[in-house]
């Protein structure tokens, strides 16, 4: 082809993609990649953990990183699959030469023991029949729930703390509590204010041995799932109490204002 | 719009210059237009297709389109200042009427001995209307009483309605108890069928109807259960044929056009809470074939791959129409009043 059609050609062609027939047409880099699908079995785990992640767009593809820095286009490329083993923080991206790169995904995955020496747990208050959850046993189960409130491992709260009494096998040793729960203030799922942890000899009387007060609530459109931990001096009990309190008022900044928070939980970690 | 002069000057430049064959390369690589799809079925995307001036002919959310037999594009929307604005298909406006239809969701064209007719459900005022082409009503489909199926209206939210070869009329009680009314062309309730509850012939959100005459000898019903993310054949009076499951995908309505089926699909369940979406294409055979602005068709020892929107050019699709020259018009819902977008085939 000599130089002059060679022309021809890509007039033609910017004629065409740009303005065919009167219509204007959007072009790559108008758009943003969707997010890349992140999947795995639980954010939960106990040995290790798979996690697969697809972008399906032409030349699009997924960075990530796990060293808490942002990823960007030159970060290391995903490459099917990703096995940890130990607590990470996964943040991954997909980009392309044309369009806007992806919202950056955040998901953290915690490496945790089985609880295996509770003889009774039980619940101080039932949830909302709403959203029931799947018994008081099923808050150690490691079986996490997603960002979807309406899934059975979540258990909701209406403006109620929830109030988990604890039986050990026999006396062990705590040096930490997390509470996993979720926040989605759209839905009026807020995160909790505070968590107490108690002791008790008896199972009857009690003594508060730690209480830590999570910040105040900013205004968040997206929704996430959290994980509250309390770390206190190691302890040693067969009794255990955990509250985890709900927000005292929906606040200011919110349709709800002044009104009840949902508070949901699906899981309970004791380390 | 900026891009379009850069263009336009880019062009210019060309006309006259002796520019290097690398220059000219990016900037062709720079405004690529984008084409979504897959296989046979791609596409190029016009996102100002049908732009009107909001301040006189404002649109809420853009339910459903038609092509009519003039072969003009009919769009519904639920804002009353203009329920229907139809256009050519170039996306100029040519007419609007309709303030009576607060509700309004699904549209449907029945040609009855040459003429057009539409059929609007309204969510609101619980009824299904037949209209003439230039909006005169011709009847008034109330909620079902005589079914014993119904207490009151309220419990009746008709979402789509579809007209079989023989002028019988079904609808989809899609965002009530989940009922298909089967009635004869003169609006008498002939039969009911599906209805909520455990069971595969039963419905959750029986959101979209149409008749598939892909089979010209066999004309069926296929209806969405749009949160089991399921398409159901029926049989014209209601027996369950068969299942096309589309994991992930919240489909809206079937539309049947030449072999293959399309549906407008809301949302995927994954990623949660995403504002997504994307057009599914069946082909006779009900197999998915393209995803426009979606994950590509995947069939692993014969089971499709959950579905997912890979780019954001859809924000809550909620109908697809298509028309005479294979191209696509979608209709979206709660995506902040924009007009439709049109899709142009390619060819795959």
């Amino acid at each position: 082809m000599n130089q002059l059609n060679k022309h021809i050609a890509i007039y033609c062609s910017l004629l065409f993609s740009s303005n065919l027939f009167g219509q204007q047409l959007a072009q790559l880099n108008d758009f943003q990649l969707a997010a890349p699908l992140v999947q795995f079995e639980s954010q939960l785990f106990q040995e290790d953990l798979t996690i697969s992640a697809s972008v399906y767009f032409p030349d699009a593809y997924i960075t990530y990183t796990i060293d808490a820095s942002e990823p960007n286009a030159d970060s290391e490329p995903w490459n099917g699959s990703l096995t940890i083993t130990q607590n990470t923080l996964l943040k991954v991206q997909a980009f392309h030469p044309e369009c806007q790169a992806s919202e950056l995904i955040e998901i953290p995955f915690f490496k945790v023991n089985a609880i295996t020496d509770i003889q009774k747990a039980k619940l101080a208050k039932e949830p909302s029949p709403k959203y029931p959850g799947k018994g008081a046993k099923a808050l150690f189960d490691l079986k996490k729930g997603s960002l979807n409130f309406r899934e059975s491992a979540w258990m909701g709260f209406e403006g109620e703390e929830v109030e988990v009494h604890l039986e050990f096998q026999k006396k062990r040793s705590i040096q930490k509590v997390t509470a996993s729960v979720l926040e989605d203030h759209a839905s009026w799922i807020f995160a909790p204010s505070a968590m107490i942890v108690w002791i008790s000899k008896d199972g009857k009387n009690y003594e508060k041995v730690e209480e830590q007060i999570f910040p105040l609530l900013k205004e968040n459109l997206s929704s996430g799932l959290k994980f509250l931990s309390t770390n206190m001096d190691e302890i040693k009990t067969k009794y255990l109490k955990i509250q985890v309190k709900s927000i005292p008022a929906i606040p200011e900044w919110h349709q709800g204002s002044g009104g009840k928070g949902w508070l949901f939980i699906d899981e309970i970690l004791i380390d | 719009m900026q891009r379009r002069k850069f263009i336009q000057q880019t062009f210019h430049a060309l006309l006259g210059s002796t520019l290097s064959t690398s220059l000219m390369g990016y900037s062709l690589d720079a405004f690529k237009d984008i084409i979504i799809g897959h296989g046979t079925h791609q596409y190029k995307v016009d996102l100002n297709w049908g732009a009107l001036n909001a301040q006189y002919y404002p649109v809420n959310d853009c339910h459903e389109m038609v092509q009519d037999s003039k072969g003009r594009i009919v769009l519904l929307t639920n804002h009353t200042k203009n329920n229907i604005i139809i256009y050519d298909k170039a996306g100029r406006l040519l007419e609007v009427w309709g303030t009576d239809y607060p509700g309004a969701h699904g549209l449907s064209l029945s040609v009855e001995n040459g003429e057009d007719f539409l059929y609007i459900c309204d969510n609101h005022r619980h009824e299904v209307i037949k209209t003439t082409i230039n909006g005169k009503v011709v009847m008034t489909l109330p909620y079902p009483k005589d079914s014993g199926k119904y207490e009151k209206a309220d419990q009746y939210i008709p979402t789509e309605s579809a007209i079989a070869p023989n002028g019988d009329i079904y609808v989809a009680d899609g965002y009530g108890q989940q009922y298909i009314m089967h009635y004869d062309a003169k609006g008498n309730l002939k039969n009911i069928f599906g209805g909520r509850g455990e069971g595969e012939a039963h419905f959750d959100n029986a959101h979209g109807i149409c008749i598939d005459d892909r089979d010209s000898n066999n004309p069926t019903l296929l209806i969405t259960a749009r949160q089991q993310n399921k398409l159901k054949r029926f049989s014209l009076d209601g027996k369950l044929l068969d299942i096309t499951h589309l994991p992930n995908a919240f489909i809206c309505r079937p539309v049947v056009h030449g072999k293959e089926l399309y549906l407008a699909t809301l949302v995927s369940k994954l990623p949660f809470n995403s504002q997504s979406g994307f057009v599914c294409i069946l082909n006779e055979r009900n197999e998915l074939i393209s995803v426009p602005g979606g994950s590509q068709p995947i069939y692993e020892n014969g089971k499709l791959k959950a579905l997912h929107q890979t780019i954001k050019v859809f924000q809550h699709p909620h109908d697809v129409c298509v028309d005479d020259d294979e191209n696509l018009y979608v209709a979206q819902w709660n995506s902040g009043r924009t007009y439709p977008i049109k899709l142009i085939r390619v060819s795959g």
